[in-house]
């Protein structure tokens, strides 16, 4: 006798394991425990507003508006990236493609504005390039029965070879000068007085949300990321839904690689790098399980903010990058402990 | 019943038990093998200098750490549950940097260093397996932690790349006589690991690997190896940065990253299965020796920097999809003689 | 043997333990005796499992004592702590490490971290005699567990428990894999550990085995003990009287399954036939099968295990592909549309409601909502836009007719207990207003009352015109809700059994593979 169907046994490794890993029954023991996991569901939303007056207390001169915007504009270009990961993260996945994404698109956007090329053309170009890396990496991952992890990561490294065997020696690069007022934090939108960036990642992550909680491939993604099996067998479409979530994580990327064009005007393939684990963080942060099938955009845009201000907050207590870094590791750690921890062993019997 | 006895396949006459049990625990290498076996050659029949002795021992001193950051890697994967130890290469980035920047100017100089950088490792390595299997973090988020600490550190310490190194670690990386040095690191890796391997830990960790639950519930201290399993493979990575000291003939607190990406490109090509439970550290080892070879075939060809890059994405896309294929075809064909 | 004063291997006294808001035990009281069987009864939610991992070391009570052979314990620090004191455990989830062999299945957790050399030979013979006695003597152990079948790998968790030196043996519902055999040779290792002196603590939905194996039981309700009887004393209407909680016996009979409707099977010409397997061959050694299904007709499928009843089933939802023959949907006008994949089984209006609830049917993390919706939406947007409206008023609907748990379609799934998770798990498709319903065992592991109002709900979708093909390992529950039953042996259909004119007996004869004890015996008899 065959068990599991034939279904089942097509699935990669890692989204078969998830189903027994979530809890379908009893939930943490006595009341305080209760209260406990309460709080920390809340504890990204507590600590937006928390870190930002300790940034007031600690850094003479934060409470203006330039530093604001500034710290906005950090935000909404890590909120923008790790717009596409929180699908990708709830359909139980995940893309380690986005930094190579965002510097093929700071490549082009540089290169091909300086070469005369008209915007739309390149807007459109970069875009069909996004969508086509986001179809192969879900693709692969679906016909090759192998964790997107894998198959992102694979892409990172051809699109990144790609990037910058195209970028190779070259220095000139241009950008129209409203890209450039749009990461700028004197920059404005039409006669709001606030940088573009700012506004787009103020509308698309209303559009995200509403993506996720009213649209049928949103409530998909969360069923795909919760059981995998369960999902093929209830009809979800899954090669499909994760096409859409993978397409729209590189075009996000794409988006923040033609702002950071805006950013330098020249050329930088590796511009994208340092967003290799802070889209991941981000998410993390705010909350949602690298599980699967749970989570929000919304819990993604409370997480951008927290690291912008963390980041913030360091530089403006005059840490030095690498203490940063030293810094965010051993937040990140502590963070999770309070609100990201996996169940016991005992607890999934 | 008959029925029972008849859907077994029935194990060919010859096979003893341990011989089968030998061909089974390793039959994850039959594809790694392959494609080891296939690049040796090509490299030698593209550069016929690879088989020189001074070659060996330069290749073997370059594969050293890449080998062991994959082996620091097979670990905590095969303890399945989500486990990967991302923080491989900082650490092995901040090992140079201790050694370099100090250690000697403190006036360490002496072969004291290598047990001190052991200890180091099996240190680090426990605080992922107590973050991971105690305060129960996500194995990614705590290795990313660590990862982002030690890169932090090791930048924080010794920003600009220097510092000085002991001359009998830089000879590591050279010959005693025919035999390059590198071997006898090897061999004391894998003298331990056989004795290992004669007990119950490897058991015991696939079992983990395979499912915790069952593991915990027959008795297994699961949290207890998840720590013992991160503390091995943190040890492997220090020896890794002890090598990269030595190769690097200094320290630099950013040569790290590159490392975790290829540790973990080296297990997908050991055929190691990345949900846990089915592979072996033997796995890890040649993955790394795969990818080693590779890069080699492909600078002898002179394919621009670049292009490697692209080359190594899909290398790994399609060694993923040949284990994937190999193992689903495995399990259809050994499902079908059941009947 | 009388219910008091007997000495005790065994005495739990006012155990209780709440997960979050759920009391799961309130005040559990148990008491087992060397040389006894005991059975622990109760439904869903009746605390049993919680009880029994508590005993088990795998949780830690809140309040109340655990005494030992005369040791009185706070808890039980781990599994292994358990074990050590002599109590094995079977859970009941089957769990194995599916590369590792069966031998080292059987020998988990049975060596320290590090422990040198190989397994003795005396050990070894331990495992072999141990699988003997559960029949398993062909059975390859150094070949890998993920190609056991379902109830070979159950025998292995038990194997797993006998071969350490127990003297309390747990079993959490270790026999709903097994087949009849099986079962027996289980139950007469048990009664030989019994006369050593050795106690057993079993729980089990099968009345019968309940009352044929046991010495004592136990009942819980609502994670309190509610009655301990020797099984003299005890009857089936006894025991389900106290689980329930409905003291009145004659409630009992009412609430037992009701034969077949009385109108049985449409007229022949009000019968429109909806699905046909013209000579359909599970496997190459075995006979073809060719059916008609009719609207509103209830197939049964029943047969030991591993016999080819779960292969017709994944052949008819287009989950499988037979060795040869054809399946067809039949439309109104009586054209047949070939089923040739999943995808097109549920486009012609054939749903699959699968058997393993926790890994092929529930969303763990999300919401009641969202797992009873998440077939609806496919029909239920406009332009991708989801028409929560009109779902929201379907669940309500299913809600009502099922006798759903008021529970606000918000909550986790999780906080459901079984039986209403598998209510929603049927109301996903339920809800499609499917032509073609094959439910896979659906009832297995649910309470009695829940079995009770799933029935009703069966029988009026039947009346509503949907043909339900109904798999089930209770000969009883197949017996009262059937129209007919097919019995499988060896792959092929042996048996077309009407269920009104038909016993346990029969039924049972034919799925041994013995074709003169009545009953139709024809093979692809149609109706």
């Amino acid at each position: 006798m065959t068990d599991p169907t034939p279904v089942a046994a097509t699935d990669g490794p890692p989204e078969t394991s998830r189903a027994a890993r979530q809890p379908v029954g009893g939930s943490p023991s006595n009341l305080t425990a209760v209260v406990a996991a309460n709080f920390t569901n809340a504890l990204p939303y507590i600590l937006v507003p928390v870190l930002f007056i300790l940034s007031v207390i600690f850094i003479p001169g934060y409470f203006s508006k330039a530093s604001i915007i500034s710290l906005l504009i950090l935000a909404s270009l890590l909120g923008l990236s790790s717009l596409g990961q929180t699908m990708t993260i709830i359909a139980g996945g995940i893309d380690l493609s986005i930094p190579a994404v965002i510097g093929l698109s700071d490549i082009i956007v540089t290169q091909l504005y300086y070469k005369h090329w008209s915007l739309p053309v390149i807007f459109l170009l970069i875009a069909a390039l996004a969508i086509l890396i986001g179809t192969i990496s879900a693709v692969a991952s679906v016909l090759l029965r192998v964790h997107s992890l894998i198959t992102t990561f694979g892409m990172s490294l051809i699109v990144s070879g790609i990037a910058l065997e195209w970028s190779n020696g070259a220095v000139n690069g241009a950008v129209p000068g409203w890209l450039t007022s749009s990461v700028s934090a004197i920059g404005k939108t039409g006669p709001i007085p606030i940088p573009a960036v700012i506004i787009v990642w103020a509308v698309a992550s209303v559009l995200a949300v509403f993506f996720m909680n009213r649209t049928r491939i949103g409530r998909e993604t969360y069923a795909l990321g919760a059981n995998a099996v369960a999902a093929r067998l209830a009809t979800v479409r899954s090669t499909w839904v994760k096409v859409v979530v993978f397409s729209i994580s590189a075009l996000c990327a794409a988006l923040v690689g033609i702002f950071f064009a805006g950013y330098s005007g020249i050329p930088d393939p590796t511009v994208g790098e340092p967003y290799f684990f802070l889209t991941i963080t981000a998410v993390m942060i705010g909350g949602t399980s690298l599980l699967g099938g749970r989570g929000g955009y919304l819990r993604t845009v409370m997480g951008a903010l927290i690291v912008a201000e963390l980041t913030t907050l360091l530089v403006g207590v005059g840490f030095s990058a690498s203490f940063q870094e030293l810094a965010l590791g051993i937040l990140v750690i502590l963070l999770t402990s309070t609100y990201g921890r996996e169940l016991k062993v005992a607890a999934k019997i | 019943m008959a029925s029972v006895a008849s859907r077994q396949a029935r194990p060919p006459a010859l096979a003893t038990p341990a011989v089968r049990q030998l061909v089974q625990r390793n039959s994850y290498l039959a594809v790694p093998l392959a494609m080891l076996v296939v690049l040796f050659i090509a490299n030698a029949i593209v550069q016929p200098q690879f088989l020189s002795q001074q070659s060996w021992a330069a290749s073997m001193a370059v594969l050293c750490p890449t080998v062991l950051t994959a082996m620091a890697m097979t670990l905590p994967i095969l303890s399945g549950n989500g486990g990967i130890d991302l923080s491989v290469g900082p650490m092995a980035g901040f090992i140079t940097v201790l050694i370099a920047a100090v250690l000697v100017p403190a006036g360490i100089t002496s072969q004291v260093i290598i047990p001190i950088v052991i200890v180091f490792g099996l240190t680090s390595g426990a605080l992922n397996g107590v973050l991971i299997a105690y305060v129960r973090l996500p194995a990614i988020i705590a290795t990313l932690g660590m990862y982002l600490f030690y890169q932090g550190l090791g930048t924080e310490v010794l920003p600009e790349a220097g510092g000085s190194v002991p001359v009998w670690l830089v000879k590591l990386d050279g010959s005693y006589g025919p035999i390059p040095a590198v071997w006898v690191v090897f061999a004391v890796i894998a003298v331990i690991w056989l004795l290992l391997t004669r007990g119950s830990y490897p058991r015991n960790l696939l079992s983990v690997g395979g499912d915790e639950r069952a593991a915990y519930t027959a008795g297994v201290n699961v949290s207890r190896l998840r720590v013992v399993t991160y503390s091995l493979g943190g040890a492997l990575a220090a020896i890794a940065g002890l090598m990269l000291t030595g190769l690097i003939q200094g320290g630099d607190g950013t040569v790290g990253p590159p490392y975790t990406i290829s540790a973990i490109t080296a297990v997908a090509l050991g055929g190691i299965a990345l949900a846990g439970g089915r592979g072996g550290l033997l796995g890890g080892a040649i993955g790394g020796t795969v990818l080693f070879l590779i890069q080699e075939l492909l600078t002898d060809a002179h394919v621009s920097v670049y292009a490697v890059s692209v080359v190594n994405g899909i290398i790994l896309i399609l060694a993923l999809a040949l284990n994937g294929t190999v193992e689903y075809l495995r399990r259809r064909t050994l499902a079908a003689k059941r009947g | 043997m009388t219910t008091a004063d007997v000495a005790s291997r065994l005495d739990i006294v006012d155990l209780s333990r709440s997960f979050g808001e759920t009391k799961a035990l309130r005040s559990a009281t148990l008491r087992v005796a060397p040389g006894e069987i005991h059975s622990l009864a109760g439904e869903n939610g009746s605390g049993k499992s919680t009880l029994i991992k508590i005993l088990s070391g795998v949780l830690r009570p809140d309040s109340g004592t655990l005494t030992w052979e005369g040791d009185v314990k706070r808890h039980l620090t781990s599994p292994s702590g358990a074990q050590a004191m002599g109590i094995s455990t079977v859970f009941q989830e089957t769990l194995f490490a599916p590369e590792m062999t069966v031998r080292d299945n059987i020998f988990l957790g049975t060596d320290r971290l590090f422990r040198y050399g190989r397994r003795k030979g005396a050990e070894l013979e331990v495992a072999r005699q141990a699988l003997s006695d559960l029949g398993l003597d062909g059975l390859d152990v150094d070949g890998p567990m993920w190609t056991l079948s379902l109830a070979e790998r159950q025998l292995v968790t038990i194997t797993r428990a006998i071969v350490r030196p127990w003297r309390l043996l747990v079993l959490d519902e270790s026999t709903s894999a097994l087949d009849a055999q099986q079962r027996d040779r289980l139950f007469g290792y048990l009664r030989q550990a019994r006369s050593e002196g050795k106690s057993v603590l079993f729980t089990s939905h099968r009345m019968d085995e309940v009352l044929g194996l046991a010495d004592r039981i136990t009942v819980l309700r609502q994670g309190t003990t509610v009655a301990t009887l020797a099984v003299g004393e005890a009857s089936r209407r006894g025991i389900l009287g106290h689980m329930s909680g409905r003291a009145d016996t004659a409630d009992i009979v009412s609430a037992a399954p009701a034969p077949r409707r009385e109108a049985g099977l449409p007229q022949d010409a009000a019968r429109v036939p909806v699905l046909r397997t013209e000579a359909l061959t599970l496997r190459p050694s075995s006979q073809p099968i060719s059916v008609e299904v009719c609207a509103g007709e209830i197939l049964g499928l029943a047969g030991l295990e591993g016999q080819g009843q779960v292969e017709f089933v994944e052949c008819l939802t287009g989950l499988r592909k037979p060795v040869s023959g054809q399946l067809a949907a039949l439309g109104a006008s009586g054209a047949a549309h070939p089923v040739r994949s999943y995808g097109a089984a549920n486009r012609l209006g054939i749903r699959y409601v699968p058997r393993d609830r926790r890994h092929e049917g529930l969303f763990g993390p999300l919401s009641v909502f969202d797992n009873f919706a998440v077939t609806l939406w496919s029909e239920l947007n406009w332009l991708g836009l989801l028409r929560r409206q009109q779902a929201r008023k379907r669940f309500a609907d299913f809600a009502e007719s099922s006798r759903l748990v008021s529970a606000s379609p918000a909550r986790a799934i999780s906080t459901l207990s079984g039986g209403n998770q598998q209510k929603i798990l049927l109301g996903r498709w339920v809800a499609m207003r499917p032509r073609v319903l094959v439910v896979n065992d659906p009832l297995r592991g649910v309470d009695a009352n829940t079995k009770e109002e799933l029935y009703g709900l069966f029988r009026r979708l039947a009346a509503d015109g949907v043909a339900i093909i109904y798999l089930s390992t209770e000969i009883v529950e197949l017996l009262t809700l059937t129209d007919q039953v097919a019995v499988f042996h060896e792959g092929s259909v042996v048996a077309m059994l009407p269920s009104q004119t038909s016993s346990d007996t029969d039924v049972v004869a034919a799925m041994f593979g013995d074709e003169q004890h009545g009953g139709t015996s024809q093979v692809g008899a149609d109706g």
